[in-house]
Formats: C-alpha cells, structure tokens, sequence
C-alpha cells in the first residue's frame, strides 16, 4: 500500500491553515458525514468536527492579529456546507455561528440580528439548492428563476448545479457546474491554465513548460501544450499536500464557448495515476448575459488513502476552483460597471 | 457490362457482409474443392475473386482469408471478429488470420472479445483506438438507423477536414467515382437561424446487395460547419431504386478531457427497398464501419 507523501506545516497559529482545514472537514461531512467518523481516516488526514471548525473560524475572527481572515469567501464556501451535511450548533455555540454569517454575507446580517434561527434557515435551504441532488426532470433552474425574477435582481445571482460524483473503472469524477451573470468573453482568460492560479489558493503554480511567457495577456489565443502545476491541499493545521504535475493541455476558444482539456502526463513524486478533465465556459441561449461554467475532473490516486477521501477531496477542489471563478468574474464585471459609470458621473454638462 | 475488379469488390463487400449478419447457416458438407478455372473471372490466379459468396461461415472465412491482400486490414480484422463466436475451435485459415491481423491465437481472441463486448471495434495492434461504441437506435417504422462512435489518439487539427467528400474515397467497398470536392464550411449556426444552402453532388454507390451488380448513381446535398471544436458534415442523400431514404452525418470533434485525441461520430438513417430488416441493420453495420475505418483510421481499399 502506498502513502500520501505528506509535509508539515509550521506549528502556529496560520490562519490560513485554519480556513483551509475548516474547508476540508466541511467536505469531510458533507462527503462521509453518515458513513465514516472523523477517527475513522488517516491522522494526517483527520478534519474537524464541524462545530470545532466553526469555534477555530470564530477565534480567527476574534483574533485582532488577522483582521482580514476568516474571509467572506471561505465561509460561504464552509457554512452552508456544515449546515447541509447536518451540523446544528448547541446552544452556547450559537453566537458563534451568528458572528459567522454576519461575516459571511450583508444579506444575513440584518436577519440574524432580526431573528438568528430564520438566518440558518435560510442558509440551510441555500445549501439544499447548491448541495442538494436536483430531479432529472427538473426544467433548468436560470429559465425557472428569469421567469419569476425581474432582470436587476436575477443577475445579481449565481446559480450552482450540485456537485455529481461518479466512480467507474477505479476512477472517481466529479463534475460541478454553475451560470453566472457575466457574458462569456469575460470569462475566456481564466478557463488558460496560465491564469489558474487567479482561481484560488490552491493552484500555487502553473507555468508553461513549452512556451517563454504567457501566450496573451487576456488569454483569449488558443494553444495547445505542456503544463507545470503545482496543487497544494492543507488538510489541517499541520499537515500539507503538494502536487506537482506536468499536463497536456489542449486550450480551445470558440465564439462563444472556450474550454480546456488536460490530461495528466506525469507527477514528480508519482502520487497520481489519472488526473484528467476540461473546464469550459459558453454563452447560454437566450441568455446573452450569462456564462455557463462546466467543471469536470477525473483523478485516481496512488494512496489508498486519498483514494478513499477523494471524493470529498476532489469535490473541495473544483467547488473552490468555481468558487474563484465566480468570485474573480463577478470581481471583474463590478470594476468594469464602476469604470464605466465614472466618466459619465465626471463629465461635465453642456451649455445650450 | 461490370469490370473484373468491379466484380471483385461486389464479391468481397457481399462476403463482408455475410460476417455481419446474426445467424450464419451451417457449413455445408464438404465437397472436392473446384479447379481455380471453374471460378470464372481472373482464372487460375490466386487470389482473384469473382465466385459468388457462399453463406456459410467457412466458405465465408475461405473466401476472406484468400482475399486478404485486396480488403484494408481494419475491416478484415472486423469480418474476422464476426465470424470468431461462429467457432468452437479455430479451423486453420481462423488461426491464420487472427495471427496476422491481431497477432492473438484463438483461444486469447475468444477471450478477449467477450471481455469487450461493447466496443465496435476489435483491438487492432497497429491501430490504436481509445474507445468506441456502436449505437442502434431502436425504430418502430421500416428504417434502420444507428450511431458509431470512435475516439482515436489524433490531434483533431489532422482530423478535422476528413468529414470532405473527398476523403471518402478511400472507402472504395461502398464509393465510387466520388467527385474531387471540398466543400466549403461555413460557422457553426446559432439555435433558430436559418440552415445554409447544402451543395449538391453525384457519386456511385456499391450496396452489397445481391441485386446490385452495377453501382448505384446517387445524388447527395451536403453541407459542412465548423468551428474550433467540431467539424459537422450533414448530409442527405436523394432516393433511388434502391434506396428509399438515407440521411446522416459526420462529426469530427475535439474529445473532452483529452488533448490530442479526436472523436468522429458517424450517424445514419437507412431505408432500402428491400423487404429484410436483417439484412438492411448488416449493410448499415457495415457501412458505417467501412467509413469508419477509411475516415479515422485512414485505411484505403481498392
């Protein structure tokens, strides 16, 4: 049997640790929470019980030291998670989570100070829709919310299809997908793997390894080639995980779909036996305004270890990957808004 | 008046087809083999083919494993294949041919067919094929329709423009005097607009029908779009004496998760004026095949 080549982290304090290993234990629970106990998997892996994780968040947010962390972004991406895989805070526990969503998100913050029990709940049945499982035979969720929204308020929201997971020829695949109210061509540079690293924390590197420098700066010219990645997974305070992988990468970009497919060549420390998958973005039909993001991964690990939690670990991979996606487009659009109404607001008036 | 080698692919194509066809009668007793002379055609050559094909399945295997040189080895490696759950035990020319084409003796071949029962095509050892898939659509009307699908290890750059009718002459059991014709490709359409023009050209058929001793002249109105990751060829195809209805197409595209690897989906609609669905689902099995192998494994008969 093989091992997780495992390295320690500093001993402290890190609070980005902290977030990271309330990430994982929240897809821990989400993942395993009815079949396996946070004993029952390797001490390096071990996640935190879901109000620990809250407790270490709240210290973190108590800690003038890092005024800046837990981020609003981790949160989401950790609270409503907690909630859906069946954490209920005790009773003494409950100003904690209240301080978390306040944090979280300002549309929360008024009514946890109204009525806290009504703010969870509303959090829980955000999380049912994102985590959920949706029938077959449900109509497509942006047709369904454009006819009952008015436009102004529908893109403010992003909508998410529950993360699927699938397990076929000892490979396990995951598949997450999401609209966003950007048009496509804004999306286009961050489907280059040259700007994964914009997605999020994880990807630490990715470097071309046939090519001196990035082919564009906006990323929108296709290419295809080879790929140096570095993944780095904290899977708690103590203990991280680096992947350092070279890809073929096939980047494609269409008039209204960009996508790129990659494939595992090799790792360095040979931890991977299949990493393979495409991330794509297209318009979406009678929906100009929209992108359709589709996610889809296929891994098999050489530790028996990671091939037990990778479910959970892949699913905490790509729904942070689409996270960063969605958090950098709707970044992006909000200063493209802003640079727009600011010459009107400073142009002066004509006379006559 | 059909020319000796005309002849000769008929004969082949109808053999092939013999091998797609569910039940094969039983070998008839063995008779003194006739003088080559008594063959008619190419006389006393080794070789030549120009007897009519017997239905059995040795007389099949016999008349492929004579004609080996003249039909691409992909598609004789699937006649084979058709032919081997036939068998119990591997009469000499199975041996031979399964040695040649698979390098696999019977028993690993037997084997290794039942292990891959869905794939549409048999493990060529100098054809690499990631995956592929034949899939029959069920009907209630009198056509026959069906998809194959096959994924193969080249980057679609190469592949893209194999949907042309210009490429499908290399399948020269079912085209004949194909026109040197690129057609142009123009962007993908967006969901409601209108379709552009199909362009429309002559070509001759060989259907590997009994009653089809001369090929077919047919007419087809095609059109192909692009964009950067797939190639789509639709095409429809004007009834004739024998043929009621066929419509289909060809897609070339770039395979998720794959870098350098290319699917071609080659979908057919079918109605022959012929009263036997039997024999209607072999010849469109075969044909599709038949594009299959000259259009992604760039095998040339003829």
């Amino acid at each position: 049997m093989r091992r997780a080549r495992l390295t320690r982290s500093w001993f402290g304090c890190d609070p980005v640790a902290t977030q990271y290993a309330a990430l994982w234990s929240a897809h821990f629970h989400r993942c395993f929470g009815p079949v396996l106990n946070e004993r029952d998997v390797p001490a390096d892996f071990r996640p935190l019980s879901c109000g620990d994780s809250c407790a270490a968040l709240y210290n973190l947010h108590n800690d003038p030291t890092y005024p800046d962390t837990p981020s609003a972004d981790f949160l989401r991406d950790c609270l409503p998670l907690m909630l859906f895989a069946g954490f209920r805070p005790r009773p003494e526990r409950h100003h904690m989570v209240d301080t978390l969503l306040r944090r979280m998100d300002d549309r929360y913050a008024l009514t946890v100070d109204d009525d806290a029990d009504l703010a969870l709940q509303y959090v829980l049945h955000d999380a049912r829709r994102r985590y959920g499982a949706v029938p077959d035979n449900t109509p497509p969720l942006i047709d369904t919310m454009a006819a009952i929204l008015p436009p102004d308020e529908i893109s403010k929201q992003v909508i998410s299809s529950p993360t699927a997971v699938k397990y076929e020829g000892h490979v396990w695949t995951i598949t997450t997908e999401l609209w966003i109210p950007v048009p496509v061509d804004a999306a286009a540079h961050l489907v280059n793997p040259e700007n994964w690293t914009e997605l999020g924390s994880f990807f630490t590197e990715t470097t071309r390894l046939d090519a001196p420098k990035k082919s564009t700066k906006e990323g929108a010219q296709a290419w295809h080639g080879r790929l140096h990645e570095t993944y780095t997974y904290n899977w708690s305070t103590l203990s991280v995980q680096s992947f350092h992988t070279v890809l073929k990468i096939d980047y494609t970009v269409g008039a209204d779909k960009v996508r790129t497919d990659y494939s595992l060549e090799y790792e360095e420390d040979d931890q991977l036996i299949t990493d393979d998958g495409f991330m794509q973005v297209n318009s979406v039909d009678g929906h100009p305004q929209w992108t359709h993001y589709l996610g889809q991964k296929s891994v098999r690990f050489t530790s028996s270890a990671m091939n037990l939690l990778a479910p959970a670990v892949v699913c905490m991979a790509m729904d942070r990957d689409a996270s960063g996606f969605q958090r950098n487009l709707l970044k992006k659009a909000k200063h493209e808004q802003a640079r727009l109404e600011r010459p009107q607001a400073k142009r002066p008036q004509r006379k006559g | 008046m059909a020319t000796a080698r005309g002849k000769m692919t008929q004969t082949l194509n109808q053999a092939i087809l013999g091998t797609y066809l569910p039940s094969l009668p039983a070998a008839r007793k063995a008779k003194p083999t006739p003088p080559q002379s008594r063959l008619g055609g190419a006389r006393g050559k080794p070789g030549s083919v120009t007897d009519v094909p017997p239905a059995d399945k040795d007389s099949l295997l016999h008349t492929l494993a004579r004609n080996k040189a003249h039909i691409p080895a992909p598609l004789l490696g699937i006649a084979v294949w058709n032919l081997l759950p036939h068998y119990t035990a591997p009469p000499q020319p199975m041996s031979d041919l399964l040695r040649d084409i698979f390098d696999l003796d019977f028993t690993s071949a037997q084997r290794l067919q039942r292990q891959t029962l869905t794939d549409a095509f048999p493990p060529y050892p100098n054809h690499f094929i990631l995956d592929s898939e034949w899939l029959p659509d069920q009907r209630t009307d009198a056509a026959s329709s069906a998809t194959l699908e096959i994924c193969v290890p080249r980057p679609f750059d190469e592949m893209g423009d194999v949907v042309n009718p210009v490429h499908w002459a290399g399948d020269a059991f079912f085209w004949k005097s194909l026109p040197r014709l690129s057609l142009p490709a123009v962007g993908r359409q967006q969901p409601g607009a209108a379709a552009p023009a199909p362009r429309r050209f002559d070509a001759q058929l060989t259907l590997p029908l009994a009653a089809a001793t001369q090929p077919l002249p047919v007419t087809i109105e095609a059109h192909i779009s692009v964009d950067p990751f797939t190639t789509q060829l639709d095409f429809t195809m004007w009834r004739n004496s024998q043929i009621a209805q066929c419509t289909g197409s060809f897609i070339v595209g770039k395979e998720e998760s794959r870098p350098g690897a290319t699917r071609i989906t080659i979908q057919r609609l079918l109605r022959l004026r012929v009263e036997d669905p039997t024999q209607q689902n072999a010849i469109l099995r075969y044909w599709l095949h038949s594009d299959a192998v000259c259009l992604a494994l760039g095998a040339r008969a003829g």
